[in-house]
């Protein structure tokens, strides 16, 4: 047994030095709770509690403030009624000191922890809300099997369900029997198809011993074959080849019969014949040209000698070439003297008239009138800026005469426009000074507000209406709203009560007569004697052997033994009967238990019937106080007082509405009562006046604001005009500058020759004789030059004609023209000379080179008919040719007749010709055919064969490398072995878990067995404290192997424990945990308790039970709650009979 | 000076078993195993341009049957005959059994000694000797039929023998150590046994063990031997060749009183046991064994810590885990309490060895055989003795199991 007295968390979470001291033992329940807000550090503390038992883990959560290094938790415990303390260290060595800091083994502390591991420890005996959510999720999930729920709250596994469901679900998944979809269905699935494939792409041995063998056969037919075929194909050549030389044999000899009469001649011509037949022509044409050249050299040389030579005039060629371009100029004179002296008449007479048109002085020289073309620009300027000036004076006066129009009608506009007299002003103003903006809308809000009130308070009255009395005004309440609900929910659960209490009364009715019938059936047989009759049986034996026993006589003897024979034999019957009997004795049992059921629940409808009239009574005198001459059931009149507080609470707020709203309503009539009087209506109300004077008002603002547009119209046009007027007399003093500038310049150019007025008009004149007095001067200059040129040509000719004594003539062109063609006929003499002395000197050169050439040639024959015998030696090219090409034609005979016997050797495969003629003897074009006929269908027949055999091997040959060294069929191979070794592995981890499976079920009916009365009655006393006894028993019902837990309820109703709502499934595994602890204590291990706010999810009333069980536990045990709940702690301290310890963080 | 590899039981193709290939990164890593090592030592002999290569039995398995396998050899036995290295091979008892190994068309490389046994010269001063497995057993000795050692020579002798007898291997081509050591021979090539073990260095006697483990039951190093022979001397030269080692590892976790800390002692472990191991790669089988404090937690998460232990295997380093087994009891305090917990498991203990549940669990365990593939029926429970067992020593760790999830369902 351990008891924590003192626990210290010395630097433990966020606690450093925090004491917890849970006192000694004593002999009241040792229940505790350590309460503080959350995160106050409950859990921490019982943490700390394990820590010590246990140690701390490598990795500690609650190192964060204290270093896990530093981590330290210390306590007092009781240890089988022996105070030791100890104290806990984070170390792999010493972890365990005792208060004066001696290292001690972990036994000591150990060794009084029942063998509980800490998860053990945690599971057994640290309670939360997530364990008994768990827990009341495994009554579900265990049907309400009671082997699972009793051995799962004995070993703290609280979804012990989970656990062997999921293995259950786990084997089923890897084999069932006869399913498709396990994991060992697949890996067969899987091995089946590696094995598949193995056998379609392996070779074995056998298959690869008949492929060898099949293609050696292949080989050496195909060798047969080709042999077959060869042998055929050469003696077809050898056919062929005889076929081919016949005819050859046959131009052999023709070609010997040819040469035979050239015997002597050359075997090879050592130049070319075909240069011959040039050559000849070459000759031809050299003696032609030998020929023609001779005449041709005598008659040029006669020409030339005739040509006369005149070197004088040849040379004058050059002087007249000089006197070419005064030659030109003269016949230009001649052409256009006339034209230029008529052209300077006309200018002058233009000029004469131009002068007329400006009235220039008669006589005066116009010349005198001709301006320069700046002069002639400035006058253009002045007169266009006088006119410029002139039209700006012009505009400016028309303007004014239009603004001064414009002025008038403005003034004519704003003298229409006087100011009137209205009541315009005086609405504006009343309007304005009563806000009448804000006004209007504040008084339509007050309206609706006011409306809705009162309509409220009319519905609210209506709705108290009864039978036939309505209200005007609110009644007086006789009773308050609390009275009438406490009345009507009374009635309601009187109404409820009587009800149930009715239909228990026919139930305990009906299990009476039920029960009754079973007693009467037992002992309607009247086989069992009842106990009183056994009683009496016993009675008289005790007495008769008392007799016997003082007499000790035969005559006692007898009587005593009749009667134990009696006494053995209803005892032996009894025994016979005993379950009759029992069943008997439970049934009067129960019968008497109903009889009192039914008087008990008789009593209770009477009480409750008189409570329910009681309370009828009262509402009646109530409804009569309000004056209703109708009953009322209490819960209308708890509905009548709720309607007539809803009016009052509707007559209260109109009121609060009317009085909200009063000084609005009072605006309103001071408005309406200030614009009566100005407007023009009988007796207004606020709306109409409101509306009438906003329309007065409107119509004033209008006519202001026309009236001051008019004024502003009519100063606008009064300031236009003045400021035009001073633009008119601007544009004057320009008009007048520009005037007299023009005066001045006319004056100053023309010398008073012309007017002003007349240049005003027009200046084309002066642009006239402007333009007419350049062309006179031009035409003056060209008739003077033209005359010059005449004059010296003439000079020069004549001069020229007396030097080559020539007569002088009037016409100096004449003169040029005929010393020109004197000289031309002269230099074409001297030319013609020339040439002909040329071409006499080309032709004497030609006729040398042709005589060298003729000699060559004759030479080069000579030489080339040296290689003929002398009997047909020729003497000129014409015999040489005839001669060469006889040697020709015997050389091509002698090298075809060569040629074809070659062939014939090679053809027939022997060395001579002698040979060939054996082995041709006899042989003829028919026999050959007809041999190559038999040969060509004996091979056609040998190829056939071997194709055939070719491809026999190829395929044998394919087949066997088909079989390859490739590592496929290893790899499947190695495939399978891993998928048999993962069946082999499916296959025991389905074993394991279904075998285990088995086991641990079979384990738990057994602990069900053994433990079922024990525990069942600690659970069963522990619910019914839990339920405030709604579940007074708990019983079983077999189903199949199992047991189902059923709950019975204080009527008898029974319930499955699966089917319990989860609140009370909740308290069902509390009490199933409280039991465990009873016997877990009972076994001997007492350890303390923890339970962290379990009671989370519990209603007030649950919690006043949990707390109850949390101190019967402290009976046995050390129990310690942790909670954040100060309600726990307060319900705990009302219901306990010794209130907790309670322990404030 | 020469060199020669020589290696047996090679078990071409036959298939790695361990759960752990349930990952398939793991099995892209090793997959065929036995090829890569058979592989890996032609990459050697080419390496260390060997004279020769000797395969002393088991060059096949007895159940692959694949011409695919003939199809591999064949290239690496042309990877061989190009670099000019000859390769002696005598027939293994698996070699005998398998089809695969009397249709291989040899190159000339390759010499096989027959049933009958014979002698090649490999060089001036080397002769091979040999004699192959005549069928799948060979219940009597074979060394009658070894011809005599070539005198003045070196002379090597191939041999397929189970020697006097070894755990988990049938008898086969029985001989002794002295039996051997008394025919005259310097070097006894042997095969069959698959953990390796050097007998004698005088005369050198020399059983390799398998170059690649395929399971746990064929953990540890793996290799081969290099024999260099110079001048007549004979010195040898083990040769690692797995690329997956199986190793079995334990750890007592009795002092283990928190998660944290069982995962450090774990990680520890796991670390420890990387650096022992020489192969790339590695497939452990993890026992932890003691009293923890959290017994039942451990056992309740057993899933959890099965993760856990593969994540932390990964970590340290291409590790993978078999199997997590618990061969865990609680500590003796937790034993003989008085809870209901404790009483539950007494009562289970009781229910167990009753015959009634005994006849049930056995019915149970029946009707899931008849549901799995023959073989891996006969494989679980051969017959009925094996099939009362394995329901018991189910039936008890299951129990286990189901009270472990109890206890710690709230823990």
């Amino acid at each position: 047994m351990i008891r924590i007295e003192r626990l210290r968390l010395d630097r433990f979470g966020h606690f450093t030095d925090r004491p917890f001291d849970f006192g000694a033992r004593g002999a009241q329940s040792d229940f505790h709770i350590i309460h503080g807000a959350n995160e106050a550090g409950k859990t921490t503390t019982m943490e700390a509690a394990l820590r010590l038992f246990y140690g701390f883990p490598l990795r500690d959560g609650y190192a964060f403030r204290h270093q896990r290094a530093n981590l330290q938790v210390s306590a007092t415990l009781d240890i089988d009624g022996q105070r030791r303390a100890f104290t806990r260290l984070p170390r792999r060595d010493g972890a365990l000191v005792d208060g004066h800091g001696t290292a001690l083994p972990e036994t000591t502390l150990s060794a009084h922890l029942a063998g509980l591991g800490e998860d053990d420890y945690r599971q057994l005996l640290c309670l939360d809300d997530a364990t008994i959510e768990r827990g009341g999720e495994e009554i579900v999930q265990a049907r309400g099997d009671i082997g699972r729920l009793l051995f799962s709250a004995a070993a703290g596994v609280a979804d012990l369900s989970t656990v062997l469901d999921g293995i259950r679900q786990e084997a089923d998944s890897i084999w069932k029997k006869r399913a498709r979809t396990t994991r060992l269905a697949d890996l067969k699935r899987e091995l089946a198809e590696i094995e598949k494939t193995m056998r379609d792409r392996d070779v074995t041995a056998t298959a690869w011993r008949a492929l060898k063998k099949t293609l050696a056969e292949a080989q050496e037919a195909e060798g047969a074959a080709r042999a077959g075929r060869d042998a055929l194909q050469r003696r077809a050549a050898e056919l062929a080849a005889q076929r081919r030389v016949l005819p050859m044999m046959a131009e052999i000899a023709d070609l010997d019969a040819r040469i035979a009469d050239f015997a002597d001649f050359p075997e090879l011509l050592d130049f070319d014949p075909d240069h011959l037949i040039p050559l000849q022509s070459e000759e031809a044409t050299a003696r032609h040209d030998r020929d023609r050249l001779t005449t041709d050299i005598a008659g040029l040389t006669r020409a030339r000698d005739a040509i006369p030579l005149e070197p004088d005039l040849a040379d004058l060629s050059d002087q007249l070439d000089a006197l070419n371009d005064l030659a030109t100029r003269n016949r230009g004179a001649e052409l256009d003297l006339a034209r230029r002296q008529d052209q300077l008449r006309d200018a002058q007479a233009d000029m004469a008239r131009a002068a007329r048109d400006l009235d220039a002085p008669q006589g005066m020289d116009p010349a005198r009138l001709v301006l320069s073309p700046s002069d002639l620009v400035q006058l253009e300027e002045a007169r266009e800026t006088l006119r410029d000036a002139s039209a700006a004076t012009a505009a400016e006066a028309r303007e004014i005469a239009a603004l001064t129009d414009r002025l008038s009608a403005a003034q004519a506009a704003c003298d229409a426009l006087s100011p009137g007299e209205g009541m315009a002003p005086k609405v504006g103003e009343i309007l304005l000074g009563h806000d009448v903006d804000r006004l209007t809308p504040a008084l339509a809000t007050a309206r609706q507000a006011l409306d809705t009130a009162q309509s409220a308070a009319r519905t609210a009255l209506r709705a108290l209406g009864f039978g036939d009395v309505a209200f005007d005004t609110l009644p007086r309440l006789p009773t308050s709203l609390a009275k009438a609900q406490d009345w009507a929910a009374r009635h309601t659960e009187l109404a409820q009560a009587i009800a149930a209490t009715k239909a228990g009364l026919a139930q305990h009715k009906a299990d009476l007569a039920a029960r009754r019938a079973r007693a009467d059936a037992l002992t309607a047989g009247h086989t069992l004697l009842s106990d009183a009759e056994a009683e009496t049986l016993k009675a008289t034996r005790d007495r008769l052997w008392r007799d016997h026993q003082a007499a000790l006589t035969p005559d006692t003897a007898q009587p005593f033994s009749e009667a134990m024979g009696a006494l053995d034999a209803a005892m032996a019957a009894r025994l016979a009967h005993a379950r009759d009997l029992g069943e008997l004795r439970r049934i009067e049992q129960d019968v008497a238990e109903a009889q009192a059921r039914v008087d008990q629940a008789g009593d209770q409808l009477s009480t409750l019937r008189a409570e329910l009239a009681a309370l009828d009574a009262r509402v009646t005198t109530a409804t009569a106080e309000v004056g209703f001459r109708d009953a009322m059931l209490a819960t209308e009149w708890r509905d009548w007082v709720e309607r007539h507080a809803q009016a009052t609470e509707a007559a209260a707020h109109l009121s609060e509405v009317q009085a909200a709203h009063a000084p609005v309503f009072d605006r309103a009539q001071r408005l309406l009562q200030h614009l009566a009087p100005v407007l023009p209506l009988d007796d207004p109300d606020v709306d109409s006046a409101i509306a009438m004077a906003r329309k007065l008002a409107e119509a004033d603002r209008d006519r202001d604001t026309a009236r001051v547009k008019a004024a502003q119209t009519l100063t606008q046009a009064q300031a236009d005009l003045a400021r035009r007027q001073a633009k008119h007399k601007v544009a004057a003093e320009a008009e007048a500058q520009a005037s007299d500038r023009w005066q001045s310049l006319v004056q100053a150019m023309l010398g008073g020759m012309v007017t002003p007025e007349t240049l005003m008009a027009s200046l084309a004149p002066l642009r006239s004789l402007r333009e007419r007095h350049e062309v006179c001067a031009l035409a003056a200059r060209s008739v003077a030059t033209m005359q010059a040129d005449q004059a010296r040509f003439a000079d020069a000719v004549a001069s020229l004609a007396a030097a080559h004594a020539l007569p002088p003539e009037d016409d100096a062109a004449t003169r040029f023209a005929d010393l020109r063609q004197k000289s031309d006929t002269a230099t074409a003499a001297h030319e013609k000379h020339a040439e002909l002395s040329k071409a006499i000197e080309t032709a004497t050169e030609t006729l040398r080179a042709t005589t060298d050439r003729l000699a060559q040639i004759a030479q080069d024959v000579s030489a080339m008919a040296i290689l003929f015998p002398e009997r047909v030696r020729p003497r000129d090219l014409d015999t040489l040719r005839r001669a060469t090409g006889q040697a020709r034609q015997v050389i091509a005979d002698r090298a075809e007749r060569a040629r074809l016997e070659r062939a014939v050797l090679t053809d027939l495969g022997v060395t001579d010709s002698a040979a060939a003629g054996v082995l041709l003897a006899g042989v003829t074009t028919a026999s050959l055919d007809a041999a190559h006929e038999t040969v060509t269908s004996d091979l056609a027949q040998a190829e056939a064969a071997l194709t055939r055999a070719t491809e026999a091997r190829v395929t044998a040959r394919d087949g066997l490398a088909q079989v390859t060294g490739g590592p496929d069929i290893a790899a499947l191979s190695e495939r399978k072995t891993t998928l048999e070794l993962q069946l082999e592995d499916a296959a025991r981890t389905y074993l394991e878990l279904s075998l285990g499976h088995r086991l641990a079920s079979d384990a738990i009916r057994r602990y069900r067995d053994s433990h079922r009365s024990g525990m069942m009655t600690a659970t069963e006393r522990c619910f019914a404290i839990l339920t405030n006894g709604a579940y007074p028993r708990l019983t079983t019902q077999a189903d199949g192997t199992e047991e189902i837990l059923l709950a019975v309820a204080q009527d008898g109703a029974t319930k499955r424990a699966a089917e319990m709502s989860k609140g009370t499934r909740f308290q069902l595994y509390l009490a199933l945990r409280a039991a465990a602890h009873e016997q877990l204590v009972a076994q001997g291990t007492c350890l303390p308790f923890f339970c962290d706010d379990v009671f989370e999810t519990f209603d007030e009333d649950r919690t006043r039970a949990a707390v109850r069980v949390m101190e019967e536990i402290g009976h046995r045990g050390q129990a310690i709650y942790l909670t954040h709940h100060r309600h726990v702690v307060d319900i705990a301290r009302a219901v306990c009979e010794t209130p907790p310890m309670v322990h404030e963080i | 000076m020469i060199r020669i590899l020589h290696t047996a039981d090679i078990h071409l193709d036959s298939p790695l078993r361990s759960l752990a290939l349930r990952d398939a990164a793991l099995r892209d890593q090793v997959e065929a195993a036995t090829r890569t090592a058979l592989s890996r030592l032609i990459d050697l002999a080419l390496a260390e341009r060997v004279a020769a290569v000797l395969v002393a039995g088991d060059l096949f398995d007895g159940r692959q049957r694949s011409a695919r396998s003939a199809a591999f050899l064949m290239t690496q036995l042309d990877r061989l005959g190009a670099a000019g290295i000859r390769l002696f091979y005598i027939k293994g008892n698996h070699d005998a059994e398998n089809p695969v190994s009397g249709m291989l068309d040899l190159p000339d490389n390759v010499h096989l000694f027959d049933a009958r046994g014979g002698k090649v010269q490999l060089s001036d001063t080397v002769w091979i000797h040999g004699v192959s497995f005549a069928d799948r057993h060979a219940p009597d000795s074979l060394l009658p039929r070894f011809s005599a050692p070539v005198a003045g020579a070196v002379n090597i002798a191939m041999l397929h023998t189970s020697l006097t007898g070894a755990p988990g291997h049938d008898r086969y081509a029985p001989c002794s150590v002295s039996d051997l050591a008394g025919m005259g021979f310097d070097y006894w090539a042997l095969g069959h046994i698959h953990k390796r073990q050097v007998h004698s260095d005088d005369p050198w006697i020399v059983m390799p063990g398998c170059p690649q483990g395929r399971d746990i039951g064929e953990a540890g190093t793996k290799s081969a031997s290099l024999l260099t022979i110079d001048d007549g001397r004979i010195t040898v030269q083990e040769i690692p060749s797995a690329i997956v080692e199986f190793a079995p590892t334990a750890l007592d976790i009795s002092q283990v009183d928190s998660d944290e800390a069982l995962r450090a002692a774990l990680g520890t472990h796991l670390e420890a046991a990387r650096a022992r191991i020489t192969a790339p790669t590695a497939v452990l089988r993890i026992t932890l064994t003691g009293t923890p404090p959290r017994y039942w937690q451990i056992l309740r998460d057993r899933d959890v810590w099965q993760e856990q232990v593969a994540d932390l295997a990964r970590m340290a380093g291409d590790l993978w885990i078999d199997k997590l087994v618990l061969d865990l009891a609680p500590p003796e305090a937790q034993v003989d309490g008085s809870g209901a917990s404790d009483e539950l498991r007494r009562s289970i203990a009781g229910i167990a060895a009753e015959s009634g549940f005994q006849a049930a669990a056995r019915a149970e365990v029946d009707a899931l055989l008849q549901d799995l593939p023959p073989a891996l029926r006969a494989r679980l429970a051969a017959d009925e003795d094996a099939v009362a067992a394995l329901s018991a020593d189910l039936a008890r760790s299951g129990a286990a199991q189901v009270l472990a999830r109890m206890k710690g369902a709230e823990g």
